[in-house]
């Protein structure tokens, strides 16, 4: 949409601009009134937002802080710089996984050691782009694909003609940014680059329960989840996508596994509550300086 | 009117008497008027001069003729046709024939027009039109319009304007226009696509004005402040508008911007819902009142109010909220008035504003010179409220500002303010202008 | 079997590499490793190829194989390998290396692509007339022009509704902090093996040094980057530097290169203006926009002006001539017409 948008400020997801917004925010504990913004979940998000609000929740549940969900059509441009989930908390904003889980993890104090972060980095870089891109040209490339299920998904919180316009511009974004940044031509081309990067997790992950250590999970967990469940549960017509996760049962294992920690997580003392709204547009939020 | 001067001045020059001539005795003289012609027309069709010049068939006696013929050049402006009008009233062949011809000369195909602007906010801008007047030859009008700002606010419209059965005051006119504004209060800029259809007429003796239309718009909304809250942030994304507007101005002031006598009424009314997903029904009205106490000093009543209400279980969208602040507010930063989520203003569904002023001229020169007449000293007293919960709150608690200043008109265009405000009430969640001095400039005031 | 008259045509190297783009070196390595009989060739005209292609696997009845992924799996499947491969590659290593090999790719390829085109300083200095050298005059004005601006709008896309002005500043910081990332995280792979998987070489190590040599052997200029790199210690990767070193000497140098269908130009005197014309083309195009502009603009004056010369004259004529008479008035004499005075 840039022809749409001027340019303006941009906020950084940089590690170091995040260390700096927690260092102000001094020694708080993870407060309680922490908001999740995503897009509609039934209806509206495409195959990667999926994955990543699916891994983002995953990750806070699983490290036991609470937030609530807000679920809104508008998610992507409240977002600061556009990446979803967005984060709110006390009166900043963090978004997208990788800020997101980096932020969290300055602020409990729960950080990981440098073998372990050089050990998973490769795995979460390769999520982020190769899988990613893969799930992009699915979902948004592909004509069938995009035709029957991430167009009128995309559209279905707004009105005609808005519903028909939006997701072509969104497209044709997409399109631009795939053709210079990642080989994939064809269906089949996803479906190799996804077999590959599937069997290579399988290879990584071997009969443990999760990637790195037997008890804790981190973000490339979380990741993995939020990205396989994804590809389990999309309706995309052309490409199978989810026969190649089950080639892998270790996979497929470790997601049901992963649930289950999450909903062990998620009955802890702090609970999480769910606000779903499905209308177009949401009643505003009450202030106190109302007149 | 011309013929008639130059007869006089051609029997004085001669050395006879020259003959004063009453408009009363004219009334006497009859008058048949055997032929107009019109010299110069081009493209211009013959329908709408035909039309036009019906009127001065009509004449019975001289002074009728001479007022039809004022009137008929009056149309004649007013439909765009001709740039340049010249008359001659002549003798006709028989006694108490008379011909009239009219020298005109037609406009050229473009006209264009530059125009530089500044406003309150600091934002300067700069706005390029061009218009192609008569283009069909009765009055029809084609206009696009381009405008930049340094805040980067611009605008692109393209309207074409068509009169309604050649008559010089119905017009029914479409256009197609891109706007790109910011919402500095709030942290949000905005950017519309729209197409707008509507029939401008006049009704009534005073010229009261009448607009009916159509207007449909795509808004995307999107925040430029990575501060913007949370609250404000809501209202991003976009939207689509399809709204039936109706407003109506009755405007017997004589000056748009420093008035001296008459008074303003306006009604706007908007309904959005047939279609897009914006519903919601906006009423305001809008009062202005000048009376000349002696001289040029003049008081000044306004009064205003507005109130959007929406329907279904959309809220309004922060485009279509009331913002009140600046020129209409003074003492409070612009659109700094009313609900605010920390710094960032909401903006109200509701509002009510009343003015008080004292326009007095300046202590020196004559106030009616041409330069004079645009400089007015001025004191006031602003209050008012912009909220969302309902009408009661808004008048138990508002606030309230007064201090005086010097006016500046420039043309009929703007105002431009230099104040000395102070705030005597505030309801503690406006931002008050930085300073007592402040510094507005705009083109509604209240 | 492979038939030794197989080729591998890469770009153009210099500063000790075989070649500038990271890809070709890796092909390159790879072949060096496995030990498949390939020659490789350099070549230096863009438009012999189609962007994106190269590295290019020449076989014998004009069969040819491009992109360094698609070269790497023809020779592994033909039984070329590399020796760690052959002998002892666990299914974890190979896990490893295969999100190494696109962690590498993706961290590394943007800051050298920044390094390349998006250094001003450097890319005038060095890029410019190491170009200016080796390509014809198509490929020094439009090709490379056309690359930067390809270049500087991919850094601009996302897949996502952003867009901004400070982009390019953040996409610096962006870049640099993700590649600074990945060089420690291979350096505490490396630590002090020989290869980053043990004593035998693999394929993931010719990825490595395809990407790595670039960055410490060509001479960037930008100190900004190269102090946010290092964090001031130019030791701190200097066990990949070494290792830079060791499989260029053991593996990189040889007599198998041959440099053929360079483009070879000679220096010719316009090629100095030339330059400069470059350097300066943006004045010039203005300069050219502003006469044409005054030019036309000065013919219609000319030629309104020539139409009401004889107007301006009788004027002035006209002027004299009543001076005149209302002199002869003062002086209570009669005025005399003079023609032409």
């Amino acid at each position: 949409m840039e022809f749409l948008l001027k340019p303006f400020m941009f906020t950084s997801d940089l590690v170091e601009d995040t260390v700096e917004v927690v260092i102000s925010s001094g020694d708080l504990p993870w407060p309680q009134n922490v908001i999740l913004c995503v897009p509609l979940l039934s209806s509206q998000v495409t195959l990667h937002e999926q994955a990543e609000c699916l891994a983002t929740q995953a990750f806070l549940r699983m490290h036991g802080l609470n937030f609530t969900l807000d679920e809104r059509p508008n998610a992507e441009y409240m977002s600061v710089t556009a990446k979803l989930p967005l984060l709110k908390i006390d009166d900043h904003f963090v978004a997208g996984f990788d800020a997101i889980t980096t932020y969290a993890r300055l602020r409990i104090r729960k950080q990981l050691t440098s073998e372990q972060e050089s050990a998973i980095r490769p795995y979460v870089e390769m999520i982020n782009v190769t899988v990613r891109n893969a799930e992009l040209y699915a979902a948004w490339v592909d004509d069938t694909n995009f035709r029957s299920v991430t167009a009128p998904r995309y559209g279905s919180p707004y009105p005609f003609p808005l519903n028909k316009i939006l997701p072509l511009l969104k497209r044709v974004q997409i399109k631009a940014f795939l053709t210079e940044n990642s080989p994939l031509a064809s269906m089949d081309d996803v479906r190799e680059s996804l077999n590959s990067d599937m069997k290579a997790l399988s290879e990584r992950l071997g009969p443990r329960p999760y990637f790195l250590d037997d008890l804790n999970t981190n973000e490339l967990d979380a990741l993995v989840y939020g990205h396989l469940t994804a590809l389990l549960t999309s309706k995309l017509p052309e490409g199978n996508l989810t026969e190649l996760v089950h080639r892998h049962q270790n996979l497929v294992q470790f997601c049901q596994r992963v649930d289950r920690k999450k909903e062990m997580g998620m009955n802890s003392e702090l609970h999480t509550t769910t606000v779903v709204t499905s209308m177009r547009r949401l009643p505003p939020v009450v202030l106190k300086s109302d007149v | 009117m011309a013929g008639f001067f130059e007869a006089t001045q051609k029997a004085q020059a001669e050395g006879s008497v020259a003959q004063t001539l009453d408009l009363d005795v004219l009334s006497g003289v009859k008058t048949i008027v055997d032929k107009v012609n019109l010299e110069g027309i081009g493209r211009t069709k013959d329908g709408v001069l035909h039309k036009e010049c019906q009127r001065i068939f009509r004449s019975e006696n001289f002074e009728e003729l001479i007022l039809n013929v004022d009137f008929t050049i009056k149309e004649f402006q007013r439909l765009g046709l001709f740039k340049a009008i010249g008359v001659l009233i002549d003798v006709g062949k028989e006694p108490q024939n008379y011909e009239v011809s009219f020298f005109v000369k037609e406009p050229n195909q473009l006209f264009g027009s530059v125009q530089t602007t500044v406003s309150g906010s600091g934002d300067t801008g700069l706005n390029v039109a061009v218009e192609t007047p008569n283009v069909f030859g009765s009055g029809q009008r084609f206009r696009i319009e381009q405008g930049f700002g340094t805040k980067t606010k611009s605008h692109f419209s393209f309207s074409y304007g068509h009169p309604i059965q050649l008559s010089a005051i119905k017009y029914i006119n479409a256009g197609v226009f891109r706007r790109n504004f910011t919402f500095d209060a709030s942290g949000l800029f905005n950017v519309d696509h729209g197409l707008s259809l509507d029939i401008q007429n006049e009704v009534g003796p005073y010229g009261t004005r009448h607009r009916i239309g159509w207007e449909g718009s795509w808004r995307f909304v999107n925040s430029f402040n990575p501060k913007t809250p949370y609250e404000v942030r809501q209202y991003t994304g976009h939207s689509l508008k399809s709204a039936v507007i109706n407003e109506i101005i009755h405007d017997t002031r004589d000056h748009a911007m420093l008035p001296e006598e008459g008074f303003l009424v306006r009604v706007f009314n908007e309904l959005a819902g047939l279609g897009g997903d914006v519903m919601h029904l906006k009423t305001e009205a809008h009062l202005q009142m000048n009376v000349s106490l002696y001289k040029s000093i003049v008081a000044q009543a306004t009064l205003g109010c507005g109130q959007v209400m929406p329907f279904g279980l959309n809220p309004v969208s922060i485009s279509d909220r009331y913002f009140l602040g600046g020129l209409n507010f003074r003492g409070f930063t612009q659109n700094h008035v009313g609900p605010h989520a920390g710094n960032f203003a909401i903006g109200g569904n509701l509002f009510w504003t009343s003015g008080l002023h004292l326009y007095a001229p300046l202590p020196f020169g004559d106030p009616y010179q041409p330069l004079l007449r645009h400089i007015r000293l001025h004191g006031f007293g602003n209050v008012g409220g912009l909220g969302n919960a309902g009408w009661s709150g808004l008048f138990s608690n508002f606030p309230m500002s007064a201090g005086c200043g010097v006016v500046l008109a420039l043309g009929k265009l703007a105002r431009l303010e230099i104040n000395f405000t102070k705030v005597l009430t505030t309801t503690g969640s406006e931002v008050l202008s930085p300073g007592q001095i402040s510094f507005g400039f705009g083109v509604v005031y209240s | 079997m492979q038939n030794p008259r197989h080729e591998l045509e890469v770009w153009r190297g210099d500063w000790q590499l075989l070649s500038i783009d990271p890809e070709c070196l890796r092909a390159a390595a790879y072949v060096r490793l496995s030990g498949a009989p390939v020659s490789i060739v350099q070549n230096a005209e863009p438009w012999s190829i189609v962007s994106g292609a190269y590295p290019v696997l020449r076989g014998e009845n004009k069969s040819q194989i491009s992109g360094a992924d698609a070269i790497v799996k023809r020779l592994r499947s033909d039984g070329f390998r590399c020796p760690h491969e052959a002998n002892q590659m666990t299914t974890y290593e190979e896990a490893d290396a295969y999100a190494l090999e696109g962690y590498i790719k993706s961290s590394l390829s943007p800051l050298l692509d920044y390094l390349w085109w998006a250094d001003e300083e450097f890319f005038q200095k060095v890029a410019q007339p190491w170009y200016t050298k080796e390509l014809s005059l198509y490929g020094q004005f439009v090709w490379t022009n056309r690359q930067k601006k390809r270049m500087l709008n991919r850094f601009m896309m996302t897949p996502d509704a952003q867009i901004s002005e400070a982009k390019v500043k953040l996409f610096r910081k962006q870049t640099v902090q993700k590649a600074r990332r990945c060089l420690e995280d291979l350096s505490v792979k490396l630590s002090d093996k020989t290869f980053l998987f043990g004593l035998q070489p693999s394929a993931l190590d010719a990825c490595a040094f395809a990407y790595l040599a670039p960055l410490f052997y060509i001479p960037w200029k930008s100190k900004e980057i190269r102090k946010e790199l290092f964090m001031d210690n130019l030791d701190k990767f200097k066990n990949l530097k070494l290792y830079v070193d060791r499989f260029r000497k053991r593996f990189m140098e040889g007599s198998a290169i041959s440099s053929v269908r360079l483009v070879q130009r000679p220096v010719r005197w316009y090629h100095r203006a030339l330059e400069q014309i470059q350097k300066q083309q943006d004045i010039l195009l203005f300069a050219t926009f502003a006469i044409a502009v005054n030019v036309y603009l000065l013919r219609r004056t000319v030629r309104r002006l020539r139409f009401s010369w004889p107007a301006f004259e009788n004027h002035a004529r006209q002027k004299v001539q009543d001076s005149y008479a209302e002199m002869a008035k003062n002086l209570g004499m009669k005025a005399e017409m003079q023609p032409g005075a």
